[in-house]
Parts: structure tokens; sequence; C-alpha cells
């Protein structure tokens, strides 16, 4: 065998203690890393798996108006022969069971055929293979979900109201298929015949309702490209083509939100370990440097000497993947149904070979990268000074050990940005990493600095122990990066989850949110629907109109080039930032601000507008959305309403707090302008109990069938059921990063009095007890871990404001029980973790101290 | 009979505190195939840098230094840590050998640096010469001074060099011990006809040597009785 490799085995063989640690602590870094990853590519794999089954189909066009005959032509002749194609509509609406009961559903009317891919599995029918010919498109039956059977307490055979029709309750849906673009749904599906839609009389002129026509492709085809030729023939922006790739992409994307932002998560965890494992593996190399100078002075080469410490983390990196591979293999296939509510399916999430390959490399890699400071220094070495006392390697300058850090801190990068899937977020993780690293880097020092000078006049143990921490820099300073930035992580997740529950408020009485919202309003409803509600003693409020308009051109530029310009987005940022950029959008007119909007910049639009002069109309334009346009103050566009233009001047850019379910709209047009424009209205009803509610709701689709109602406690309950599928999972990742950090602080305290070994003899020998020296040591610790604790906890709150002001729509409110808590657990722990590693020493007879050299 | 070593006008300077400090002016010395020199110095003398320059372990400033026909100063540090390996064995005064290895795995050794094929068997026999058969498996930690300084020998003598560098054999060991373990090292240099530069402040001890020189002011010259 090759002498490096013999050599490597024999000091792993031999220093076992020091490579269980290093084990110990790459491989929980590389647990998190390797199970998100393989998460991720478990997603991706099955979306494309599922996508044809997702959209029902190969190709889909959807839009929310109906077809032009013209589109119709333009598609069709497009597609090759041997093209079968159907329709199905799908919107939100109400339905009342037989005890007058009501709830929203998604409505999806299909057309006999529908889906071309996939399968529905019903309760009684079992799994559906002919879908043309199906009772359900004979007669007025329908399927429901589930929970809409409970909702409304139905039973197969009753009779449900849809609009002014009454549908019979035929099956239950089990699993089913197509039209899935959407990571998860806000009301249960209730399916019809695309036969029986027109006499529920719910397309009226205003609602929203998606047309969808589904393609099944001859073989051979490539849906991609074909889809991408439809979309420059239609030249529509309101068409949306989706090929089934493109419906898969997108019916995934918010458990890919999350896995690309748990992965960064998980990079914490990474970090924290590479740090632990570099400093265990400096502490090593250092003891090592004169058995280095041996080897050199037996006739090994600078190179090989060295090369042979190289190849021995090499192999620990390879052997510490092996762990978190085997409980990733048995965690993995339970994340799935964990996070089921952010796929529309059921996720069989495995482990992947790319993802081993990653971790190897990652893991390999990482150990060699981090050690280049170390074995810079040595091999800087003078094996010459063997014929001297003592040995030491060439001490370096901070700035030249920073420099050796740099490939480090790169390779961290390049993960941060490939991980996260995404240069913006990639790069803005990375430097907040960065920041907070220094921020307490900075800190840890100063803290350092006083504690040598403020405590020298304190009683001796606490004398001791400042001294301790303040001279052993290096070591506190890694602790406290190690320990802080876990803090940082745990404390920042649930301060989010408390912000957002506290906004929703689900139980508060006093909320100020709505309980009800009202959509699809139709004009002449607003009257004798004020009447009734205010009968009813509940008043209609935050009546808003809700205008449908088209972007005609920004800044001067025709939409259509715009979007042309960006067909295509390699960057998933720009991709998010595309699909905000829609040609139709939802507008409103209103003269004053509501309780939920903040001018940022600009002013108020005014409340009159002259209708012959040449001003421009006035419009405020929310800040994302200008964002995404590239508007700001003084630009001006052109939006077309009911086939009229309207040249528009922005006067005002808006901040609105979306978590108030209140009636906001991302472009509001001074009053006097859209008035004669056909529209529909939205409003909302407060203050009511839960049977109030119910009873409002049922009498509300009785008497207006065409209105659709949206339960605001039900919706913000759902979305806290993601947040807290979210937390879990961030929260199992910080944890993690928890254990990382007392594993370092447990690695560094043991080095510590290792290496202190010999004071800690003599102290003994000079009088002092095992109660003193363990009283020094939980001193010396449990202050370590109490200001990285509070150093993580004030940076971690700091953060999620800053957060919050900029992504949350300034959503924070501090809660103090959690950090306080973790301020205890971890000073405790901290000692706790330093006591068990340097008890055996501790209790060491001093005699040692005459035997060793 | 050859020589074995030639050294020629080495200089050496250090900086220390911002002075220079000449440790060796312009130092020349022969020495024959099997020949035994003791060489005497006070502490600072200059005799550890020596004998680092003599192991290629450092650089003179000035001069040449040929051992065994090679010249060290025009090697680079891979063909010099093959010279090493093949041509030197170094015995230190602090044994220096490595904590983690075993007494045989240490003098195996540089019999795996050279590539050898039976190593083991070798560092085995090597042990034995030294007194040690018994202590193959233990640790350097589990080992008196005087073991430890025999496995260093056995180390040094294993590879059979034209050269041995020794630098206070039994400067760490008491008087008994230490006489044990240079009479072993003069004897096993005899048996296998090896060269041997003894670093010593030991006067009794270097008259066993074939020749005694005394490094002072950068310089060899005869001992000063």
């Amino acid at each position: 065998m090759n002498f490096s490799y013999k050599h490597a085995l024999r000091e792993i063989r031999n220093n076992r203690a020091f490579c269980v640690f290093y084990l110990i602590n790459l491989s929980l870094g590389l647990l998190g890393f390797i199970s998100i990853d393989s998460f991720k590519r478990s997603v991706n794999q099955q979306v494309s798996m599922e996508s044809q089954k997702l959209l029902g189909a190969d190709l889909a066009l959807r839009a929310r108006r109906e077809f032009t005959s013209t589109e119709l032509e333009k598609t069709l002749k497009l597609l090759p022969d041997g093209t079968k194609m159907l329709e199905a509509v799908d919107f939100f609406s109400m339905v009342a069971g037989p005890s007058e009961r009501s709830r929203l559903v998604k409505v999806i009317a299909m057309e006999p055929g529908f889906p071309f891919h996939g399968s529905f599995h019903l309760n009684l029918k079992g799994k559906v293979n002919n879908f043309d010919d199906l009772l359900l498109h004979q007669k007025p039956i329908a399927w429901i979900y589930p929970e809409l059977r409970s909702q409304l307490n139905l039973d197969l055979g009753d009779q449900i109201s849809l609009g002014k029709s009454k549908f019979l309750i035929s099956d239950i849906v089990k699993e089913d298929a197509g039209l899935q673009f959407q990571p998860a749904e806000f009301a249960p599906k209730l399916y019809i015949s695309r036969n029986f839609l027109e006499e529920t009389d719910l397309l009226q002129e205003g609602n929203t309702a998606f047309r969808n026509l589904l393609f099944l492709l001859p073989e051979g085809v490539n849906p991609q490209s074909m889809g991408e030729k439809i979309g420059i023939a239609l030249n529509a922006p309101d068409i949306r083509v989706y090929s089934h790739q493109r419906a898969g992409h997108r019916a995934g994307r918010l458990l890919r939100y999350l896995s690309h932002f748990l992965a960064l998560v998980s990079l914490v965890a990474r970090f924290l370990a590479c740090l632990g494992s570099g400093y265990l593996f400096h502490g090593f190399l250092t003891r090592k440097v004169k058995d280095l100078a041996i080897l050199i002075s037996l006739g090994a080469s600078p190179r090989l000497a060295l090369f042979t410490y190289v190849l021995q983390i090499s192999i620990l990196g390879f052997l510490a993947v092996i762990p978190p591979i085997l409980l990733s293999f048995i965690a993995l296939p339970l994340a799935g149904s964990l996070l089921d509510e952010f796929l529309p399916f059921q996720v069989d999430a495995g482990l992947t070979l790319p993802s081993i390959l990653l971790t190897i490399g990652v893991a390999v890699l990482s150990g060699f990268l981090l050690s280049l400071p170390t074995l810079r220094k040595i091999r800087q070495l003078k094996p010459a000074e063997l014929f001297r006392e003592s040995m030491h390697p060439a001490k370096f300058s901070s700035l030249k050990s920073i420099l050796w850090l740099l490939p480090g801190l790169g390779g961290f990068w390049i993960l941060c940005v490939t991980q996260a899937d995404s240069w913006k977020l990639g790069n803005l993780f990375f430097l907040t990493f960065l920041v907070s690293g220094i921020v307490l880097y900075l800190i840890g020092s100063f803290a350092l600095l006083v504690m040598e000078r403020g405590f020298h006049k304190s009683p001796l143990p606490i004398r001791l122990a400042s001294r301790s921490l303040s001279r052993n820099r290096n070591g506190s300073i890694t602790s406290l990066l190690a320990l802080g930035l876990g803090v940082l992580l745990l404390n920042l997740i649930p301060q989010f989850q408390y912000s957002l529950e506290s906004e929703i408020n689900l139980q508060d009485p006093n909320s100020k949110l709505p309980q009800l919202f009202l959509f699809d309003i139709q004009e002449e409803h607003i009257e004798p629907l004020s009447q009734t509600l205010e009968f009813q003693g509940r008043p209609l409020q935050n009546l808003t109109p809700w205008i449908r308009g088209r972007l005609i051109a920004v800044k001067g530029v025709p939409f259509e080039s715009m979007q042309r310009m960006d067909r295509e987005f390699d960057n998933p940022d720009d991709q998010r930032r595309n699909a905000f950029r829609n040609r139709t959008f939802n507008l409103s007119y209103r003269g004053e601000l509501r309780e939920s909007e903040e001018i940022i910049r600009g002013r108020m639009v005014r409340t009159t507008y002259d209708a012959n002069g040449s001003q421009p109309a006035e419009i405020s334009v929310e800040q994302k959305y200008a964002d995404s346009l590239g508007v700001d103050l003084g630009d001006q566009i052109i939006i077309e309403v009911s086939g009229v233009q309207v040249t528009a001047e922005v006067v005002n850019i808006r901040r609105v707090r979306w978590t108030s379910f209140q009636p906001n709209f991302f472009v509001q047009m001074q009053p006097g302008v859209l008035e004669k424009a056909p529209k529909t209205f939205i409003g909302t009803i407060e203050n009511l109990t839960a049977e109030e509610k119910q009873a409002i709701q049922d009498l509300l689709v009785q008497k207006f069938p065409t209105i659709s109602i949206l339960d605001v406690e039900r919706t913000g309950r759902k979305i806290l059921q993601v947040v807290g599928q979210m937390t879990w999972a961030l929260q199992v990742m910080a944890i993690l990063s928890i254990i990382v950090g007392l594993i370092i602080l447990h690695t560094i305290s043991r080095e510590k009095a290792r290496r202190q070994r010999q004071e800690i003899n003599l102290q003994k020998i000079l009088g002092a007890s095992f109660k003193d020296l363990r009283n020094l040591v939980r001193i010396e610790f449990g202050t370590l871990g109490f200001f990285a604790a509070l150093l993580g906890v004030a940076l971690s709150s700091g953060a999620s404001y800053l957060l919050s002001q900029h992504i949350f729509d300034r959503v924070w409110s501090f809660h103090w029980q959690l950090p306080i808590l973790m301020v205890l657990a971890v000073t405790i722990l901290s000692c706790i973790t330093a006591e068990f590693s340097t008890r055996k020493l501790l209790k060491e007879k001093p005699l040692d101290l005459f035997k060793d050299d | 009979m050859n020589e074995i070593a030639s050294i020629d006008k080495i200089s050496r300077t250090y900086s220390q505190g911002g002075k220079k400090i000449e440790v060796l002016h312009r130092l020349s010395l022969k020495v024959k195939k099997g020949e035994t020199v003791a060489i005497l110095g006070q502490s600072g003398s200059g005799k550890s840098t020596f004998l680092s320059l003599l192991a290629g372990l450092d650089k003179p400033d000035f001069g040449s230094i040929e051992i065994d026909g090679t010249e060290l100063t025009k090697l680079n540090q891979e063909d010099l840590a093959h010279f090493r390996s093949k041509n030197l064995g170094i015995v230190f005064q602090q044994y220096h050998l490595m904590s983690n290895l075993t007494a045989l795995e240490n003098v195996s050794l540089p019999l795996e640096l050279q590539r050898q094929k039976e190593a083991e068997p070798k560092a085995r026999k090597a042990l034995e010469q030294v007194g040690l058969s018994h202590r193959l498996s233990h640790l350097p930690s589990e080992l008196s001074g005087g073991e430890c300084q025999r496995v260093a020998l056995a180390r040094a003598m294993v590879s059979k060099p034209s050269l041995i560098l020794a630098d206070e054999p039994s400067g760490n060991l008491d008087g008994k011990t230490g006489q044990e373990v240079m009479k072993l090292l003069f004897k096993l240099c005899r048996e296998h006809e090896q060269t041997l530069i003894l670093v010593t402040h030991n006067h009794e001890l270097s008259r066993l040597c074939d020749r005694c020189l005394e490094l002072r002011d950068g310089k060899l010259h005869a001992p000063k009785e």
C-alpha cells in the first residue's frame, strides 16, 4: 500500500478520540445538507414524473376569458394532425347543502374525455378509466372532495345548490388529476360536467373563471416547443401556455422555495460543523507539528508529509457521509408526509445518488479548504527545530490567515447560491451570515478585551475564568460564533411564526380582521345585499369596486415587447418577478387610504378628475408591483379597461399590509376615471360570532348565489398550517445547528483542558481543589454560553425586525418568553457540556505533572 | 579510506532582534567512511545548526556540503527528502518518536518511506538488535527514556544509511542508561561500518570517537584539553 494511505489510516486508527469527534461534528453538519438536497431532488424528480397527470394533458392554454375564434384557429393550425382537444373551466363559487349550510368551493367543469392523462379514484366507482362515457356528463351530478362532505354534512345522493342549478352528489373524490397548477388549494374541489355549467348562470361578466383548452398531442411531439410556438403565434400575454413540464414546475414551486430555503438553513449547520471540524483539525495538526518534522527528518518530503494529513481528513470526510446517509435513508420518507400541504400530491422522498455524491464532494473538499490556513502554517515548518527543545509552527499575520480562509469562504458562497437556486437569495443569505459572523466576532473580541482588563480585581475564580477566556481568544470566539449563530437561527424562525400568528390573530374577538370576505358582487346586488346585511345588524363594509384592466404600455414601451424581451428566465428571481407582471390585472379607484395602506413615496391622488383636460389620470401603485413593472413616481402607463385606453401617471408608491385581509389593489386610480367601467365589487363583514358567520353565509348563498364568500378565519388557519409545517422543518434544522454548536463547545473545552493540563495540575499542586477547578470551568463556559445566547437572541430579533420590514409587510411583534428560555437553556447546557468534557482531567492526579514532558 | 562527507567553507547567519548572528563561519570538515567524529561545543556554539545543515534540514548561506558524493546545497526539497531517507540516520536528544505509533511502527517508517518491501520484518530485526523485541507493540508513552532512545537508534539504523548524525543521544538519560545507549550506538555503527558524527558536550564520550573536534566561534578546532 502507498505510504501516504498507510500512514493516514494508521493516524486515524491511533487518534481515535480526535477522529470520533471530527466525524460526529462533520456528520451532524452533513445530515441536514444531504437530507434537504435529496428531498429537493426527489420533489423535482417526482414533479417531472407526475407533470402530465398534474396538467391532465400534454399542453394547455389558460385564460381568464373566453378564447376568440381567431385564437382558436391560430392554435389549431399549429397543432399536428391527431391532436385531441377538450375544454375545462375552473372558478371559485359558493355551494349550499340540503341543510342550507354553504361553503366556498373550487368548481371544475369538464368536458367528456377529461383528463387526458392521470385518472380519478372515487370512493364508490373506484378507478375511473373511461372519461368519455360518464354519467356525470349526462346528468346534473357532482363529485366532491371529502372535506366538503364533512363541512356541509353531505351524504351521497344529497342535492347541492350551485348558482341556479342543483346537482346530485354521486361520488367522493379520493384522487384526481388535471388542472393542478397550484401547490395548495384553499377550497375543496367540486367536479361537474361542462354540459351543465351554463345552467348555473355563474359565468356572468366580471366573474373570475379560467377557461382551459387541454391538448393530447400525438407521440413524438415535444409539448414544450409546441407550447412556445403557440405562445408566439397568439402573442397574447393574458393567455398562459402550459406544457405539462411547466405545469409541474408551477405546482411544485412552493415546496421548491421551501426546500431552497431549508437548504440554506442546512448550510448554517454545515458551516458550524466546518467551524468545529476546522478547529479540531487545527488543534490536531498543531499537536502533530513534531511528528511532521520527524517524518521530514526521516526522509519524507514536506509535500508528502502534509499530504498524509490532507488524505487523513479526506478519508474522514468520506467516512462522515456514512451516518447521514443511513439516517436520511430512514428519515426522508417521513418528511414527504409531514410536508403534504406544499404539493398537490404526496411526495415519496428518498436518497438520491447525485445528493450522495455532492455530499461526499462537499465533505472531502470542505475539510481541505478549512484546514488550508493551518496547512499553510505548517508548510513553513522548519524541521531543523527538532534539534531544539520545542517545536512551533511559523506565526502568520491575521491578514495572511484570512487570505487562506478565502477559498473556504468562496466554496461556502458557491454552495449558498447553488442550494438557494437563486443568485439574489443565495447572496443575501451569504452576506447576512457573513455580517452576523463579523458582528459576533467583533463584539466577542471587544467583550474579551473588556474581560481581560475589567475583571483583574474580581474574586479569584472569576479572574481566572476571564483570563482563561480572553487568552484563549480563538477558542472562545469560535465557540461564541458557533453557539451565537445557532441561537440566532433558532430564535429567528419562531419569531416570524409568532409575528404572523399575532397578526392573523384568529382567536381575538376584538381583532380588526374581517370575518367574511365577499367577492363577485354585481352592481345591481349592492343595494339588496346592503339592506339584507343591515337588517342582520352586520353592515357591509369596505365596499370596493373591482375592475379588470390590461396593460398596454409601460413608460412608452409596449407590454408585448417587455414580455418578449424576457420570455425565458433562467434565474428564479426573474421568474418570480415575471409571474407577478401579468398583462391583465385587478385595479380599483378611491381617493383615500385604508388603515392597511401607507404612502412611502409621492402624494395622495387627487379626488377629482377633468375628463376633458389633457392631464393623465393619477394612480397609486403598490411597491412590489411597481418594482416588477420597473415604474416609479412620474412614470406613465397606459391601461385598457373594456376597450378604452387610459393614460395614467404614477403619483405615489404605496405599501400594503396584505395580512389585514382588507380589499386592497396593486393599482388604485383617482376617482372620476373608471366609475362607468364594467366592474364587480368586493366587501367585508366584521364582528361575527361563529354562529352568526355561518348563518349569514347561508343566507347570502340563498339570496345571492353568484356572490362568493371567503371565510377569512378558515383561510388564515390554512396559511398558519402551511407556516407551521414550514416552521417545523426550519426548527429541525435550527436544533441541528444548536447540537453542532454544543459539540463544538465540548470539543473546545476538551481541547482547551488538554492544552492546559499542566496548568490545571499545577493549580492542584498549588492548592486548588476539584471544586475550585470545577467552578472555574462552570464560570468560564457559562459566561461563554450566556454571551453567545444573548448576542444570538439580540441579533435574531434585529434580523427578524429588519426582514419583516422588507419581506413580511412590517408584521413584527416581540415575544420575550422564548429568548429568555433560550438564553437560560444555552447557558446551562454550556456549563453541563464543559463539565462533562473536562471532568476526567480535573480528577486526574497532579502527580502526572512529574511524569510527562 | 574514502571520504563520506566533505564540508567546505560553510557559513550560516541568523537574524535575532534585528541583529545578525553568524553561527557558522567558513567551516570546513572532511569525514572518512566508517569514521566516528565527535563535535564538542558549549550551548549556543552552533552544534545543532551544524547538524541540521548536514541533515539537509537547513541550507548554508555559503559553502558546500557533499555527502557520499552528493552536493546537498544543490538539491531541491523532494531530492533532499529522498537523499535523507536513503543515506542518513538521525538520532535526537529528545528521541522524537511519533507519539501515536508503536515501537515497531516507528522503526518501520523510514523503510516505508523508501517504499521497501518487508519493512516490518526488517524493523522487527532492528528492534531485536537493540534488545527491544519484547516491546514491539508499545507506544512511546509506555516506554522508559532509555527504551525510547533505543527505538530511535533502531529507527536511525534500520535502512542502513552510510552516515549517522547523533545529537546528544544520552543527554536526556541517566548516567548508566546513557552509557548503555552509547555503547550500543558505537557497536552498531562498527557492525554496519557506518560513519558517525556525534554532537555532545560530554568529553568522556567524545574520547570514544576516532576524532574529536570543538565548535568554537563558528569554526571547528582541536579541543582544548
